[in-house]
């Protein structure tokens, strides 16, 4: 009795042993200690998740998305063709004209924009919510807010590019739990929204970073941002061009009828764009010399390939003057980021390289000659030594049979054979190989094996704001602006001035004769930086423009195929590309389709003309 | 710590005590003569006790103040018998026809069958015993109603079946029950308790039954108890078995000939359409040469299944154990060996690098019962399992490395493929193949052994406390429960797959043309090891437990449990659980029957605020045969009960990613200069910045809910031959998480977390009739079962569909969406232009014609439908045969699944990528277009190829409802005199069988696989389901 006595103490005790402890036995332990009061509570990892937001900028730009969905914009353009060739790659959805709703995740090009763009206004957003209970400075609150602005901004241009009108979220932070039902808002809003959200910050930001802060938003990018959408929203597409066929889409593509006050807007935006750049140091780099001190070398028009090539400007050029900074938004890259060009579109003979694509034959014929002229205008041209006489803009942006580079080993530079029969490089070599390959923004003393230099992506380039300045003032009926700008575009891409100082220009020319120029111009200034997708859609030319065969450039030389004599001589044949030659373009292209689970996830939508 | 100490204080501190002895003997009969194995034992102090031998006689040692003596045997009422001062007590037994004393398990105790109010089902460990498959679940197929498996593979190691109690209703988590393990949470593979330890197979299965276990009993809860010592001299039973096993579907492809024939065909089919084939034809040479055998190195005819697989492999069970035990310790001892042989053959065997597939278990337990005192009993049970696995490292295909597949893998394998050896020995290839000589791989490749050790060690202390209050009882448990492995893979250097060479021969020049230029020897192996992450589960539990009868009338019982469960599993963050149980019951003369059970649990994967929650249950019966009116005037029927049972379950059994859901966290970019990360770089000088993200967006969410109510009958009659237990259930499971559907536009979509929304309605009824006869010597009995589960989702988060007929809501789960098959385009068709045509490619006479559901005119992905089964079988039926004539018994199972669908996909019948099989030879042709069994041959996939699960149809997905014999026994005993003689207690000779026979629907299996295989399988773990043929024998000393 006494045992069992003591055994119930025992047990009593046991009991209380467990109980007592009851407090927070169960409280998980999380793995990580970083959540939304940790972040906004250092200033350090306050600053961190914007550069989060930051991130994503260059999420459009086409060497970025060769790396999340293989597609670059590029391909999907007349301006080159993708390696990847199947029905159901991206690019090929694209350049082939099979955009549909159904298209699932991955070959859905456009899908990765709306939902990365939706997700970094989403963080934006938080960033403004929380910013104030950080311990930033006042003054860093006050500019940080406006980079978030900017940044989302961004983001809705981008969604905007290629949709239309998207809901306009505001400032609202989606709780796990809420229904999210807001319908597509109409493209006038959407515009009005990034304009007045641009115009709010300018203010708030500096017009040049200085040396550490190099990379974040100005308020010259704010500007030059404005005056891209400003032109984007005065294009023939959406400025009187809609293509909407019920009122609900005619809403969410673009606005009802035209106004040139548009145009105005416009050039009014760039104009105030391109004082404030000036006045900051911003320019076109002009630069017609290669090399230092006594190994310097007349190269004309050198200053436009030496911008991809370094990561600021920082210093004087020849003369003793400053140099000038020509990206007005540079997208950072790290530094081990830098071989993305090399190492994804240089032939395979200077070293490990995918070669993703390759630019077509139509692309170099848009190329003028180095007097400014299209090649069939000028006598100079010889059609059987192609790449002679050429505006130089064509030798920095393609590289063709006989091009030098690094070779793969050692730094010496050979030359890259194109031929049909060379090796390795060798049109013949591969089904979507177009005797050309990518050298924009790339530099012949690097390859993807050795040589290094540091660059940033030209998300907006002052070169752009000067070219949306000439479109608009010629759209309003002032030319002359337009003669004026090609004439500093071409004169810094190094084309002769000829005896006239027209720099190839034809005197005299229409408004609509100048729109086909400017629209050239802008094809040749920026191709491979994701312009021309959206270019020919505003202007509402891709119907006539995209439908278009693509070729490549068979060049057939006497002689053994695999070595190369002074003395061989080169046919040139121009033929369509093997693999998806044949690119078309519908008229419900003009704007990306919504995806359909999107579509059944918010019954709200309205879904683009045409799909 | 301080729990450990004060547990073990707990359990030191009784003593031991002994008092003087008193001896009594007698004789226990029943109306047949003498009865053995009666347990008898002094009332007071249990431990005093023993059995009847053979002439049922028993000698029994008893203390100074006996009290009453206690008989006591299964199948018959127990007896008291006051001993006051007698020296012999000789007895009749009478049998229990009314089941009054038959007991069941229930969670956190036993229960009285007739007292019973909850829906169980049960089965010894007796009659799992019977049946030789190696994994213990695969011996209840059948014969336990309300239980639903599917036996998806038949690897050793690997070929135990999925269970579910009462089918699935939930879309999260796997559904599988709880095992519970004498009174703890069972952590390893049911597969791997060694039914040679097991005394009782539970299976709770409502609310009334499973509410104690709370958050975690809404998918039912199985319980096994292992077996125990009793009394008496120690008794040794040996037993060992012997197996043949082959594969139930043997994997089956025509040879060169027959195949390049319709490798003809297909190619020719092509070219008379105008398509352009993706493969060129057999020239006449090549047919006639694989038609004759002419040039076998040329023209090789090589029956892979033949030369790969061998037609039985064995299987060995053997088994100790010892139990018997004194009046103050008792024990169980188990030790116990199965060994599982692969079916490939033996070609590594002497290289020291077995690469077949084998599995070996060590199996042990010992269970000793300690009673220091009257009041007092200790049980410390340690048991454990010691595993090897392995599996050839066969270095197959990506994504595909497996024997069986390749076998059936056309590209690599095909009758025509290489010739084994060339005519100098050296293994032989064909240039044109990726991988090299499969003879050579199995032999030189070396092995993946996975190694794994399961322990487990419960200790519990039951104090009675009747000298607080009459029936009141203490009682506590420790347990641990672990297992931990590691896995050892021997292979050759290199990764290209040729690190042996392979010779390719011309049979006309006689020369040999190495595969790879860079090997011209074998390489030399080596070993690697990865740990596999281990389990470690603590389980705490005290509990007082009263049950006690006032006047014969009024029983009052009561259960209060306090149960703590930490859960550490590799890296994950520990899972904690926290439960408290209540039971109260009453019943008045076991006439009326009221229970109150409840579970209050608390889990650390939910938020504070949701964290506990009380689930109730309420139970009721009626035993009518009690009652006067009934028990005077329907004399045949023994007992008829009625009860019912309605009450919440949780279960808080979630899929991987979704503990911890409440916590929002962010992300912060890796380190480095990865393409996809937030990295963002800073400066003229670059200074990399790795930003910081929201990652998951937090939701207080809880778990998932469930209410169940369930009616039952209980029919006993002419004196206990037939039984018929009966139940029918509704099951409502809601809160189910799951991750919503929101627009990417919300910003959120790849962030949220699940939410309680989903929801499913599970309804279904089972019954069980058995009936016990006997003509003369012979004994037998049926038993035969049905249960039905049907489920249905509710609610899912379902975007808007389309088209209403691609609605999956509403459908059960596991439904999947496909074309309705309905017949052969003709020529006629593909003329019409009337008849509908798919959206893409080419289509032609002989191809699958399917319904346009939207009269669009087109096939397309509109006109998927769901088709009509899931992969889960609704209705399992199962019958039981058993008997037994003097020194014979038998007993056979049948079982059969229907309502559900198979679909594969590769190791199957897709045509130019796997190899053919007889179904090829009727495919549709000109010639062969009235029902043929199969569409049009071709090179090029098409809407009539498997290719793409978009091309999911009727066709493919087939219903594929079987009927099997699952288990048969025939056993003979040797006489008891004849044994004797060698001195050995009783021996037993037994042959018994499992998956011996397979009736499935015939026309229905195109495929030609085991008929419960995993639908879809790319065929990575593909393997061959097993029949056994054993060969048993079992010796007791």
């Amino acid at each position: 009795m006494k045992n069992s006595v003591k055994v119930l103490i025992l047990f009593i005790i046991l009991l209380q042993a467990y109980s007592c402890k009851k407090q927070d036995i169960l409280d998980a332990k999380p793995n990580t200690d970083l959540n939304l009061e940790t972040t906004f509570a250092d200033s350090a990892r306050t600053s961190d998740f914007l550069f989060g937001i930051y991130s994503d900028i260059a999420l459009d730009f086409s060497i970025e998305r060769h790396y999340s969905i293989s597609v670059s914009l590029a391909d999907a353009t007349d301006e080159s063709n993708h390696r990847l060739g199947g029905l159901n790659q991206p690019n090929t959805v694209l350049a082939l004209g099979a955009l549909s709703p159904a298209n699932g995740q991955g070959n859905h090009p456009y899908q990765t924009t709306w939902e990365k763009s939706y997700s970094n206004i989403r963080a934006a957003n938080i960033f403004l919510a929380n910013v104030d209970s950080s311990p930033f400075s006042e003054s860093l609150k006050k500019s940080s807010k406006a980079e978030a602005r900017f940044l989302r901004a961004w983001y809705y241009h981008l969604l905007v590019k290629g949709f239309g009108g998207v809901p306009l979220v505001g400032d609202r932070i989606l709780e796990a739990t809420d229904i999210f039902d807001t319908p597509r808002g109409s493209y006038e809003d959407c515009i009005n929204y990034i304009v007045s959200e641009l115009s709010a910050i300018e203010n708030d930001l500096v017009a040049s970073q200085n040396s550490q802060n190099y990379g974040r938003i100005t308020s010259v990018a704010a500007k030059a941002l404005k005056s891209r959408v400003l032109l984007c929203a005065a294009s023939p597409l959406t400025n009187g061009g809609n293509i909407g066929t019920s009122p609900e889409q005619r809403a969410v593509a673009g606005y009802q009828s035209y106004s040139e006050q548009r145009w105005r807007d416009a050039a009014d935006a760039s104009k105030e764009a391109l004082d404030q750049a000036d006045a900051y140091g911003y320019g076109l780099h002009v630069k017609h010399t290669i090399g230092s001190g006594s190994s310097t070398k007349a190269a004309p028009g050198y200053g436009f390939a030496e911008i991809y090539t370094r990561r600021r400007a920082i210093g004087t050029d020849a003369d003793g003057n400053p140099l000038k900074e020509e990206f007005l938004l540079p997208g950072m890259r790290v530094t081990g980021g830098n071989k993305r060009l090399e190492s994804r579109f240089l032939p395979q003979s200077t070293g490990t390289s995918r070669t993703e694509s390759a630019p077509s034959h139509n692309l170099v014929k848009a190329f003028g000659t180095i007097n400014g002229k299209p090649t069939s205008e000028d006598p100079t041209y010889d059609p059987a030594k192609p790449y002679q006489n050429r505006d130089p803009r064509l030798h920095y942006t393609v590289i063709f049979n006989g091009t030098p580079w690094r070779a793969s080993s050692g730094s010496s530079q050979k030359p890259i054979y194109t031929y049909n029969g060379a090796p390795t490089d060798g049109i013949n070599n591969s089904a979507w190989f177009t005797g050309y390959y990518w050298r924009k923004m790339m530099d012949s003393t690097v390859n993807s094996n050795s040589g290094s230099f540091q660059r940033v992506w030209p998300l907006i380039r002052y070169a752009e704001v000067l070219m949306n300045y000439a479109e608009a003032k010629n759209e309003i009926g002032d030319i002359s602006v337009a003669y004026d700008v090609l004439k500093r575009i071409r004169k810094r891409a190094g084309i002769r001035a000829g005896s006239d100082g027209m720099y190839g220009l034809e005197p005299g020319m229409s408004k609509e004769k100048m729109r086909e120029v400017i629209l050239n111009e802008r094809q040749v200034e920026f191709a491979f930086e994701s312009h021309r997708y959206y270019d020919v859609r505003r202007t509402k030319t891709a119907i006539k423009n995209q439908n278009v065969l693509m070729t490549a450039m068979k060049i057939t030389k006497s002689g053994a195929p695999d070595v190369v004599k002074a003395t061989d001589t080169y046919q040139y044949n121009e033929e369509p590309i093997a693999t998806n030659g044949q690119h078309v373009f519908n008229e419900q292209n003009y704007w990306f389709p919504i995806r359909q689970t999107e579509m059944d996830t918010n019954p709200s939508f309205v879904q683009n003309p045409g799909y | 710590m301080r729990k450990y100490l004060i547990t073990a204080c707990f359990l030191l501190i009784c003593s031991l005590s002994w008092a003087q002895q008193h001896v009594i003997t007698g004789t226990i009969v029943d109306s047949d003569g003498p009865l053995p194995g009666v347990s008898v034992y002094q009332k007071d102090s249990p431990s005093r006790g023993t059995v009847t031998n053979l002439e049922g006689k028993y000698r029994l040692v008893l203390d100074k103040s006996p009290g009453a003596l206690s008989f006591s045997y299964i199948g018959y009422l127990s007896q008291e018998v006051n001993v006051a001062g007698r020296s012999v007590i000789n007895l009749t037994m009478m049998p229990d026809a009314k089941g009054l004393e038959e007991v069941i398990v229930i969670g956190y105790g036993t229960q009285k069958r007739i007292t019973n109010t909850g829906a169980v089902s049960s089965i010894s460990g007796d009659n799992l015993r019977q049946s030789p498959s190696a994994s213990l679940q695969n011996s209840l197929i059948g014969r336990v109603p309300g239980v639903i498996t599917q036996q998806q593979s038949g690897r050793p190691g690997g070929d135990g079946a999925q269970i579910l109690v009462r089918g699935l209703s939930t879309t999260n988590g796997n559904g599988a029950p709880l095992v519970i393990v004498d009174d703890l949470e069972y952590a390893g593979n049911i597969a791997d308790i060694d039914p040679d330890q097991i005394e009782t197979f539970t299976v709770l299965k409502d609310a009334s039954t499973t509410a104690v276990y709370g958050i975690r009993g809404a998918n039912g809860v199985i319980v096994i108890t292992t077996r125990r010592g009793k009394t008496g001299k120690a008794q040794i039973t040996v037993r060992s078995e012997n197996s043949l096993q082959q594969p139930s579907y043997v994997p089956e492809y025509l040879d060169s000939y027959e195949s390049a024939l319709l490798f003809n065909q297909a190619v020719n089919n092509d070219i008379a359409l105008g398509i352009a084939p993706s493969r060129t034809a057999f020239s006449d040479e090549a047919l006639e040469a694989f038609k004759n055998g002419t040039d076998p190195y040329r023209y090789p005819n090589v029956d892979w299944t033949d030369e790969l697989i061998k037609p039985f492999s064995l299987q060995t069970r053997n088994n100790i154990n010892v139990q018997g035990g004194m009046e103050k310790a008792k024990y169980f001892i188990s030790a116990g060996y199965l060994g599982q042989d692969g079916l490939i053959k033996d070609f590594s065997q002497n290289s020291g690098m077995n690469s077949n597939y084998y599995y070996k278990r060590y199996n042990f337990r010992s269970n000793l019962d300690v009673q220091p005192s009257k009041t007092l009993t200790l049980n410390l049970d340690l048991s454990g399992n010691f595993s090897e696995r392995n599996s050839p490292n066969n270095r197959g295909r990506a994504n595909h490395d497996n024997v069986f597949f390749e076998i059936s893998d056309m590209n690599q394998l095909a009758p025509w493929a290489y010739p084994i050896y060339n005519p100098d020995g050296s293994y032989g290839i064909n240039p044109g193949n990726t991988l090299n000589n499969i003879v050579g791989r199995l032999t030189e490749y070396g092995y993946v052994r996975e190694f794994r050790n399961d322990l487990t060690a419960n200790f519990r202390a039951t104090q009675k406390l009747d000298f607080i209050t009459q029936g009141l009882s203490a009682k506590g448990v420790v347990g641990y429960n672990g297992y931990g492995g590691f896995t050892r893979s021997l292979t050759r250097n290199g990764t290209d797959g040729s690190d042996f060479p392979a010779y390719s021969y011309d049979s006309q020049t006689g020369s040999y043309t190495i595969l790879n230029t860079n090997i011209y020897r074998t390489t030399l192996p080596n070993l690697s090891n990865s740990n596999n992450a281990g389990t470690r589960k603590l389980n705490w539990q005290a509990s007082l437990n009263y049950d006690r009868t006032f006047g014969s009338k009024h029983r009052i019982y009561a259960l209060v449990l306090y149960n703590y469960l930490n859960d550490i599993s590799g890296a994950d963050v520990p899972d904690v659980f926290e439960g408290y149980t209540f039971r109260l019951g009453y019943d008045y003369k076991s006439k009326y029957l009221l229970e109150l059970n409840a579970g209050y649990n608390g889990t650390s994967k939910f938020s504070q605020a949701e964290r506990y929650s009380l689930f109730p249950a309420i139970s009721a019966g009626w035993n009518i045969s009690e009652e006067p009116f009934f028990k005077d005037n329907i004399k045949f029927v023994d007992l008829l009960k009625i009860r019912g049972s309605y009450g919440l379950t949780g279960s808080d059994n979630l899929s991987g990613g979704f503990d911890y859901v409440y916590l929002p966290t962010y992300d912060r970019s890796a380190t480095g200069t990865g393409e996809s990360t937030w990295n963002y770089s800073l400066g003229d000088t670059p200074t990399a910045i790795n930003g910081i993200r929201e990652s998951t967006l937090g939701n207080i969410v809880t778990w998932e809910k469930e209410i169940q109510s369930n009616i039952g009958l209980e029919l006993r009659m002419f004196k206990g031959s037939l039984n018929v237990v009966a139940d029918v259930y509704s099951r409502y499971r809601y809160d189910i998480l799951q991750e919503r559907q929101v627009s990417a536009a919300s910003g959120i979509s790849s962030q949220l977390p699940p939410a309680n929304i989903g929801k499913v309605r599970n309804r279904g009824f089972e019954t069980q009739v058995t009936y016990n006869g006997r003509v003369n010597d012979l004994n037998y009995n049926v038993s035969g079962n049905i249960s039905v589960s049907k489920n249905k989702r509710v609610f899912f988060d379902e975007p808007l569909k389309a088209y209403p007929w691609k609605t999956l809501t509403g459908q059960s789960i596991g439904s999947e969406l496909g074309y309705e098959f309905l017949g052969f385009y003709t020529e006629a068709d593909i003329a019409d232009v009337e008849i509908a045509k798919p959206s893409t490619g080419q289509v032609f006479a002989g191809d699958l014609k399917y319904s346009d559901l939207n009269g669009d005119g087109i096939i397309n992905a509109d006109d998927m439908s769901v088709m009509p089964y899931a992969n889960l079988p609704n209705t399992i039926l199962g019958l039981t045969l058993g008997a037994n004539y003097k020194n014979f018994s038998f007993s056979i199972t049948a079982q059969s699944a229907l309502n559900f669908s198979l679909s594969a996909r590769n190791e199957s019948v897709v045509v130019m990528s796997n190899n053919f099989r007889e179904i090829h030879k009727d495919a549709w042709t000109p010639e062969n277009s009235v029902n043929p069994s199969f569409p049009r041959l071709s090179t090029v996939a098409n809407i009539s190829s498997l290719t793409t699960l978009s091309n999911i149809s009727t066709f493919w997905s087939r219903r594929s409802d079987y009927l099997r014999i699952k288990t048969a026994e025939i056993a003979y005993s040797l006489p008891k005199e004849l044994v004797g003689k060698v001195g050995l207690g009783s021996a037993r000779i037994y042959v018994n069988g499992y998956n011996l026979l397979t009736w499935s629907l015939k026309e229905k299996n195109i495929y030609d696989i085991d008929p419960e295989n995993q639908a879809r399988s790319t065929g990575e773990d593909f393997y061959p389901q097993q029949k056994i043929y054993n060969l048993g024998v079992q010796v007791a000393f």
